[in-house]
């Protein structure tokens, strides 16, 4: 009997070990949380888009490609010799989709849930941003089934559609400025690294970014100067209020992606056509950008030497600090539209008005302070050649001078829709888009269009493949 | 399901009911001349139970039932099994085997099953093999040993990490190396973490084990053998027995003493150029990382660089004047490294207790200064027997090892990175590698990098493993035709890492003015296993033909793990190695729990010794899957027969004969907590900074972002099938033996991270998918050509062919990446041999041929590239990693008491991305390099290429090349650089991988005095290597233990070592 006992107990104490109760909890995720709340989202996806969006590897390539910089050294010297495949661009890919758009769409759909519209609104705007990179980037790409877990295989979205179509990006910024006018206690505070929970100025980036977009489409019939002065007008007053990422501080794990690169890797050089438009100009700025000024020797693109050390050109590296901000909109451009849009109305006045504010803004900006210098720079007349002179594309070379050194994809999309300035390279046509990364080759092989790089997107040439 | 375990339950219940007396059954064992055989084993058929006879050839064995079979074995003899019935002494006369060999290995739960009976195969490695290989690593010293398995050693330096598989892959990323049994329990084999380009190679726990302590080593190929140990067996199983007092006799005590010695040294150092100096485009420049300068010899003219003194001389990096020359930074690198192992056993045995105490201390300095390794083994195994039903024993083993290493890789600190491409011109070993102010402030003819110099005086990598694992069992025979057996082990181990990237590491970029960076990582990482295992074994003779083994079981697994990391970066005082000197601090922390409850049952039937028939069952319940597919069923079932048993006019030189069949399913669970999508601590970064950000020491706030990888809720066990057939010959009075293998396992449902586009917001997804199909043939072959008084010659031969084939990934999933860099990786790729190295191509016309570059202006200006080979815009797959077959060669050839053996290596087939000579030609360093200037035409056709409306890319070509060009800078570092394929190379090699000389002095010396046996011995291993492939050891792998070979990236190199030792036995 009592052996009987024993063994009755001993075959309960196997079928506990193994009962379904204990299965589950030991197979329990101790370390991770399966549910967030909203203020932890908030600072990853700020964090990450300036960090690995607006200064990820693409802007590194580039940076050499749009001849803000050269290539001197591993990957982007060869870069700069037009080597690339379709893994380049892979991790840009990755840091837009599963990075950001993926914890965006969590973040908003979240926020809706517990009546939170300033998440709402928050990650609507950030949302429109990093969709908007990714299209000027890439052409036609998965967008209205992006990023949601529910497509395996996300189809692609025609440029075209993603920027104009129904909760397209235009009109994800005007949902975002009414989740952002809708009342509600829950704010964001030091969570929000750009603008502190702020909602008034996420109102104004909402505006600004419109003015950004209509601007980008300006070779396309959705041009529309008055759109992008209305815009305007609801948007930044200075650059205290423009939509730049601050946030970064000296120390490990905490600094400015480009310094980690100039500390980690030192891949470029002055470029040669960069140093002699800003010399051309007398350009103030030439002697923060390069760290010999305009003693420096400078690279040429295409057909640089490798020279990480610094042994045959000059380097670009002083500029770039710890702390230094990643700007997704500034106030300059902000203004440089505005002027466009005015020249384009033929309005030179305004045009002209905004076109100085813009330029002494992004010399301000840039580190410039000296009153003197600005004002002289405002009376170069190769700069500033009068009310009657401004040209489209004194505004452009001005716009591809202020995106440096950081927001060199966007000065890649401007010179794409406008041309300015015209820059060379040796070994063949500039890139109009990226390729297609392997990844999604890999896995999406039947949505991925097939164009090969050279074809331009839609707001470039009004094509789609 | 729950209806069918309370049957088997119940059914066990049933069993112990049954309670019978128990008795002694002695005898002598004689051969033919009625002289007493000593070392005959008697076993219990059925059973793990059996003595060994005395020098008498007397035994002594407690029987329970009158239907209990002893079988009676010897090497050399003729089986014999006797049904006990009525007797209690039984005397038996061996026959001389003229007819069967009959060689007892051990199966799974550590029983000893007859090899004739077998249906799968089975092959051993004795222990004394394993010692004379001279290696501290039990896995390394199995290499080329064993037909179908594959060994790996990701590098020469000491405690590094190797890869073992048996039969190939069966799983596109999960684990693929066997399980380890030791004593009847499993234990840790496997490194706690592998597979990455930069960073340091963490040792394989399976180096804990002391080859001096292992009786043999039987490894289980296939699922067929192991379908016994459910799913972790699905790779196979490595089972060893270690060393025990139960073959002595009752008063035998034995004192062993062993120790050796050698000398290591780097196998190989890369041919390097020694015309050309530091510098780009023919200019001398101090801190070009590259060596496309002027020639050395004109260093020093002013024509030609600029910072000669036109006195001979010219001004180095750090200022100074000096006459050029060519130095060689490579060989004040490497020392001699030593390595020496002491092992010391006692054993001893009573009529009631036996028992066996060892010692090990095996210490090591590699061949780069710094490293080493310190390995101290304990172990105790006591068995004691309290009557003849009751016996129970434990084995506990201890093992303390600390590893200093170095980091390898894409690493920054890397010291061969710069020790190898350092150019000819600088003075690596003479130039100061920091400023006199600063310790910390590099001197380097390069930035970014850490100086190889600076970097062993500065940076640490150390990792301290204490381990116990061991078991106790119990063993009760309530009748002599029944045994039940309750084993509970353990397996406990403790890894602490440390790594110190010092203040001004390259690692971190700290080469700035004044230094900064640094980084000290410190991790915990405890594991603990618990295995109990109850079973009962029934052996009962069921007619004169007839005789049944039956074994019934439980078997409980739970694996937990913890880790505990810290990472501080931004050293402040500069070689003060604590985490609190650290300005920013990150906290890991991963836990992991699984268990496995698992119900099985095997059957023997065989029939007049001739006919074995084998089946068997396992149920095994998992935690690491979801609730509805936590249950699966694995089946196996065996058919082998001996045909020259009832062959009656088989020829006199046919000895033995055995065909058989087999066939196994076996199911692998996925990952733990497979289930569940978290949120992960957030951090960012680019493939351009090695830092890049993370929370919480950003902005001191908490941000989550969610897990990448999705995972199938409704997740399935993944399914290996497998058959093998055999064929087993022993010939010509057994002087050959052939044993061949056809086998073919595919696994189906393979669970793997199956990628997704990441425009879907994840880029993988947990799944079953995709098939994975391994086929080949092993053939061991045995050979005694010579057998004479005083000669003996032994030639075996391992023979594996394999073919690993992806025979579907998921659907519209065409390849899978398994490692390395962004190009090239090594990939699965459907309907491709697994795995393959995938990166850019040569641009090939339709007959295959090189386009080269005619385009001789490109938008006008010159092209560069003129002339050059053009890469394919599109990658593919450039090499196919697996070898067409390998064979390991031993010999053997004694005389008297000196036998000298030898093992080479051989392998067939194969390629590997070289990263090393890669660099090399980029550097400007290779040997062919050296030739620059004079002309040379690329082998190929003339042209280019377009793309059409498609965007498919059309070779335009125009006819042979005949384009002059030099093998300059240009087509070095930019052209052929381009084109990964340019450096893939077959690792076909042939390696005489093992000698040993051991000499045993002659009774008549020792005299019968204290010392009973003596012997000296010489070894060697890694001798030499005949290989095409370029530079280094074809051998090594950046991937260290994990599924990802085929890429070699400034690897730590092989050794060749050369010593001796002593051996002996009081």
């Amino acid at each position: 009997m009592k052996t009987k006992i024993i063994y009755i107990l001993l075959i309960g104490l196997i079928f506990s070990a193994c009962s379904d109760e204990t299965l589950n909890e030991i197979n329990r995720d101790k370390d991770n949380p399966l549910e967030v709340p909203l203020r932890t989202i908030l600072p990853y996806v700020e964090t990450h888009t300036a960090y690995a969006v607006v200064g990820g590897d693409g802007s590194l390539y580039m940076s050499t490609m749009i001849q803000h910089m050269t290539g001197v050294h591993a990957q982007l010297h060869q870069f700069d010799r037009f080597v690339y495949s379709a893994t380049t661009f892979n991790n840009d890919w990755t840091a837009i989709y599963p990075g950001s758009l993926k914890n965006l769409r969590i973040m908003i759909e979240q926020a809706a849930n517990e009546e939170a519209y300033s998440y709402q609104g928050i990650g609507l705007v950030l949302y429109a941003y990093n969709a908007m990179m990714a299209t000027d980037s890439w052409g036609p790409v998965p967008f209205s089934q992006a990023a949601s877990g529910e497509f395996f295989n996300p189809e692609y979205d025609t440029q075209e559609e993603i920027y104009t179509g129904d909760n397209g990006l235009l009109d994800l910024l005007d949902s975002a400025i009414v989740a952002l006018n809708t009342d509600t206690p829950i704010v964001p505070g030091d969570d929000d690294l750009i603008y502190g929970g702020d909602l008034g100025l996420w109102i104004k980036a909402a505006n600004g970014l419109k003015a950004k977009m209509i601007t980008r489409l300006g070779n396309t019939p959705y041009y529309d100067a008055d759109a992008v002065i209305a815009a305007a007008s609801n948007s930044f007053d200075s650059n205290d209020e423009a939509f730049i990422f601050d946030a970064f501080s000296a120390g490990a794990e905490t600094e400015n992606p480009r310094f980690q690169e100039a500390n980690d890797r030192v891949h470029f050089a002055v470029s040669e056509s960069f140093f002699n438009l800003l010399s051309g100009f007398n350009d103030p700025r030439g002697d923060l950008f390069f760290d010999d000024g305009y003693n420096s020797i400078p690279a040429p693109n295409g057909t640089a030497d490798l020279d990480q050390g610094g042994a045959i050109y000059s380097k670009v590296y002083d500029y770039i600090e710890p702390d230094s901000p990643i700007q997704f909109m500034t106030y300059d451009e902000l203004k440089l539209a505005e002027a466009e849009a005015h020249l384009r109305n033929n309005n030179a006045p305004e045009a002209y008005a905004a076109y100085l504010e813009a330029l002494e803004a992004a010399l301000r900006r840039a580190g410039v302070t000296d009153q003197d210098v600005i004002d002289a720079y405002l009376s170069e007349p190769s700069v500033a050649p009068g009310e009657g002179n401004l040209s489209l594309e004194d505004i452009y070379l001005q716009k591809y001078i202020g995106f440096y050194p950081f927001q060199s994809i966007e000065a890649w999309a401007e010179w794409r829709r406008t041309g300015v300035p015209n820059l060379f390279n040796p070994n063949g046509d500039l890139l109009r888009r990226w390729p297609y990364p392997q990844s999604e080759i890999d896995n999406n092989g039947e949505n991925v269009p097939s164009g090969r790089p050279i074809n331009g997107v839609y707001w470039d040439d009004l094509s789609e493949n | 399901m729950r209806k069918s375990l309370l049957f088997l339950s119940a059914f066990l219940l049933l069993m112990f009911q049954t309670l019978a007396q128990e008795r002694t059954v002695t005898g002598t064992v004689t051969d033919e001349s009625g002289e007493g055989i000593p070392g005959v084993n008697v076993i219990i058929e059925g059973t793990s139970t059996g003595v060994v006879t005395d020098i008498s050839g007397n035994y002594s064995i407690s029987v329970s039932s009158s239907d209990a079979v002893l079988v009676f074995s010897s090497v050399g003899y003729a089986t014999q099994r006797v049904v006990v019935g009525a007797q209690n002494t039984i005397d038996i006369v061996m026959e001389e085997d003229v007819q069967q060999l009959t060689e007892v290995v051990v199966t799974a739960f550590g029983i000893e099953k007859e090899k004739k009976a077998l249906a799968y195969s089975v092959q051993d490695v004795s222990g004394e093999k394993l010692e004379n290989a001279g290696t501290p690593n039990t896995v390394n010293a199995m290499q080329g040993k064993v037909a179908g398995v594959q060994v790996n050693q990701s590098s020469g330096m000491p405690g590094s990490s190797s890869f073992i598989r048996i039969r190939g892959s069966n799983s596109f990323t999960g684990n693929n190396q066997p399980l380890f049994v030791v004593d009847g329990v499993p234990i840790a084999s496997n490194a706690s973490s592998s597979g990455a380009v930069s960073g340091t190679d963490y040792s394989s726990r399976a180096l804990d084990l002391n080859p001096s302590d292992i009786e043999s080593i039987s490894v289980l190929k296939g699922p067929t053998a192991a379908a016994l140990y459910g799913s972790r067996a699905s790779n196979g199983v490595v089972v060893i027995t270690t060393k025990s007092g139960k073959n002595l006799k009752a008063g035998q005590f034995k004192v062993n003493l062993r120790q050796s010695f050698q000398v290591d040294e780097v196998s190989l150092t890369p041919d390097l150029q020694s015309t050309y100096g530091q510098g780009s485009g023919g200019i001398y420049s101090p801190t070009a990382s590259t060596s496309w300068g002027p020639r050395i010899s004109n260093f020093a003219d002013p024509s030609v660089n600029a910072f000669a003194d036109g006195n001979g001389q010219y001004v180095n990096n750090v200022g100074e004047l000096v006459t050029p020359r060519v130095y060689d930074n490579v060989s004040p690198m490497f020392d001699n490294g030593t390595t020496s192992i002491t092992n010391l056993e006692i054993l001893g045995a009573s009529e009631k207790f036996n028992y066996a105490v060892s010692g090990a201390y095996t210490t090591q300095d590699g061949i780069i200064p710094t490293t080493g390794m310190d390995k101290i083994n304990f172990k105790l195994a006591g068995d004691y027997k309290l009557n003849d039903k009751f016996s129970s024993g434990a084995r506990i083993n201890v093992v303390v090892t600390d590893i200093d290493k170095l980091a390898g890789g894409s690493n920054l600190s890397n010291v061969l990175f710069t020790t190898y491409w350092a150019p000819r011109s600088y003075d690596l070993w003479g130039t100061p590698f920091a400023t006199e102010a600063d310790p910390y402030q590099q001197i380097h003819y390069r930035g970014a990098m850490d100086n190889p110099r600076w970097s062993l005086a500065n940076n640490s990598f150390n990792e301290k493993i204490t381990r116990t694992f061991g078991n106790v069992y119990f063993k009760y025979k309530p009748l002599d035709w029944i045994t039940v057996n309750y084993k509970f082990g353990a397996d406990v181990f403790s890894e602490q890492r440390k790594e110190v990237y010092a203040l001004g590491s390259g690692f971190t970029g700290g080469r700035t003015v004044p230094p900064s960076g640094g980084q000290i990582t410190e991790l915990t990482y405890n594991y603990q296993q618990i295995n109990s295992n109850l079973n009962m074994v029934i052996s009962k003779a069921l007619s004169d033909d007839f005789y049944l083994d039956f074994l019934l079981g439980n078997e409980l697994i739970d694996i937990r793990t913890k880790s505990l990391g810290v990472t501080g970066n931004g050293i402040v005082i500069g070689g003060f190695d604590q985490i609190s000197n650290t300005s920013a601090q990150t906290t890991t922390v991963g836990t992991s729990q699984q268990r496995t409850v698992g119900f099985f049952a095997n059957a023997s039937l065989s029939w007049r010794d001739m006919l074995f028939l084998n089946a068997s069952g396992r149920m095994d319940y998992v935690s690491n899957m979801p609730e509805a597919n936590r249950s699966f069923f694995y089946p196996s079932i065996g058919l082998g027969f001996v045909f020259t048993e009832p062959w009656d006019g088989r020829p006199e030189w046919f000895n033995f004969g055995k065909i058989r069949g087999s066939y196994a399913e076996v199911g692998q669970p996925g990952p733990i907590q497979a289930t569940q999508v978290p949120f992960l601590s957030a951090g960012t970064g680019t493939g351009f900074t090695n830092d890049g950000i993370a929370f919480p020491t950003f902005n001191n706030l908490i941000a989550y972002q969610q897990s990448n990888a999705l995972r199938d809720p409704n997740l399935e066990p993944q399914n290996v099938t497998t058959w093998e057939v055999g064929v087993q010959l022993e010939l010509f009075n057994r002087r050959l033996g052939i044993d061949a293998t056809y086998f073919n396992e595919n696994s189906t449902d393979q669970i793997f991270t199956v990628p997704l586009a990441p425009s879907s917001g994840y880029t993988s997804i947990l799944r079953n998918a995709g098939e994975l199909e391994n086929q080949g043939w092993e053939v061991v072959l045995n050979l005694v050509p010579l057998q004479t008084q005083d000669w003996e010659w032994n030639i075996t031969a391992n023979y594996t062919r394999l073919r690993s084939e992806v025979i579907s990934l998921a659907p519209g999933v065409e390849n899978i990446f398994l490692g390395g860099f962004v190009t090239p990786n090594v990939r699965a790729y459907a309907g491709s041999p697994y795995p393959v190295v995938f990166g850019s191509r040569f641009l090939r016309d339709d007959e295959g041929r090189v386009v080269v570059d005619n385009r001789e202006f490109v938008n006008g200006v010159p092209n560069s590239s003129y002339g050059m080979p053009v890469q394919n815009p599109d990658d593919g797959v450039i090499g196919q990693v697996n070898p067409d077959y390998e064979v390991g060669l031993s010999s053997s050839l004694s005389y008297k008491n000196l036998t000298l053996s030898v093992h080479f290596d051989i392998r067939v087939g194969g390629q590997a991305y070289a990263g090393n000579t890669r660099l090399q030609k980029l550097y400007g360093m290779d040997e062919v390099t050296e030739d620059r200037e004079s002309p040379y035409v690329v082998e190929g056709v003339k042209g280019y290429y377009s793309f059409d409306s498609d965007g498919n890319v059309v070779v335009e070509s125009e006819g042979e090349n005949d384009i002059v060009i030099e093998r300059n800078q240009q087509y070095w570092q930019i052209a052929m650089d381009a084109i990964d394929e340019s450096n893939v190379y077959d690792t076909d090699f042939v390696r005489f991988r093992e000698l040993n000389l051991t000499y045993n002095f002659p009774q008549s010396i020792l005299g019968g005095g204290l010392i009973k046996n003596l012997g000296v011995f010489f070894q060697a291993r890694n001798l030499a290597l005949w290989t095409k492939y370029p530079n280094f050891d074809p051998e090594t792998s950046v991937g260290g233990a994990s599924n990802f070979q085929g890429l070699e990236y400034v690897n730590l190199p092989q050794t060749r070592s050369i010593g001796g030792g002593i051996n002996v036995t009081f």
